[in-house]
């Protein structure tokens, strides 16, 4: 590991696109600035790795008969009474938009 | 184009209906970067709300997806622009959206809703996203898988 030693407001840069600044030190705690592309996805490490997780728990644990339960026990436990989809304009997506079979 | 707002039953699967079962996802999933190339495995949408999203690149690696909508009714999510640009859907073009199950060593069914799988159904290209500043979870618990014959 690259180690370096910044003060506040000194920054270092990843590549040619990437500059992280140290904006404040209070104690333990350490405020970033990261100024990045948009197409790159800045994650908290913890974060990635929660998702990493779950992909890999998604994985596994598959044979025929088990999607069959699983599939069973899912459709028992949807909700009964679909509610009329509704556009929530603060927020771009709603179910209501996916495309249904048999088009 | 498809009406936007078909109305839909939770319980019934949303699946991309095109001859071609692959999907892509040119960045991989997260964490797992290798996984891009998959086919979605649609048996009977109607029977069973779950589809098998079979990786290419990775024979162990075999995932159940479900339509976050049936999970949790008022599910959305919002599309950034890189979102809509890596999927190649333009300003208005809409993705279907499926979230991977997880099923826990005592049987609980939980579904990621943190980081859903959104997928483009005309080009196929999919992308996971990453709703981190939402309150969902990747461990949104459902059901406990009952092994009682129907």
């Amino acid at each position: 590991m690259l180690v370096l030693s910044r003060k506040c407001e000194q920054s270092l840069l990843l590549g040619e696109d990437i500059t992280i600044t140290v904006l404040a030190i209070d104690g333990e705690r350490v405020k970033l600035g990261i100024e990045a592309p948009r197409s790159v996805t800045v994650l908290r490490t913890e974060v990635h790795d929660q998702l990493q997780l779950a992909n890999t728990d998604a994985a596994r644990h598959l044979e025929p008969s088990s999607v069959h339960n699983i599939g069973t026990a899912l459709k028992r436990s949807a909700p009964s009474a679909p509610a009329a989809p509704t556009e929530n304009p603060r927020t771009g997506v709603t179910g209501s938009s996916f495309t249904s079979a048999g088009r | 184009m498809t009406a936007p707002c078909t109305p839909q039953k939770p319980a019934e699967l949303p699946v991309i209906t095109t001859a071609d079962p692959s999907v892509t996802f040119p960045e991989g999933l997260v964490g797992m970067p290798t996984w891009k190339r998959f086919v979605l495995i649609v048996e009977d949408a109607e029977e069973l709300p779950v589809a098998m999203l079979q990786s290419l690149d990775d024979p162990d690696c075999t995932m159940l997806v479900a339509d976050p909508k049936m999970v949790e009714p008022s599910y959305t999510v919002r599309l950034t622009a890189e979102d809509r640009a890596a999927l190649a859907l333009g300003k208005d073009g809409q993705p279907v959206l499926y979230c991977t199950l997880s099923v826990s060593a005592d049987g609980w069914i939980s579904a990621n809703l943190l980081a859903p799988l959104a997928i483009n159904p005309e080009s196929r290209t999919g992308r996971q996203l990453i709703l981190d500043e939402s309150a969902y979870t990747t461990t949104h618990t459902i059901a406990q898988v009952s092994t009682e014959a129907d």
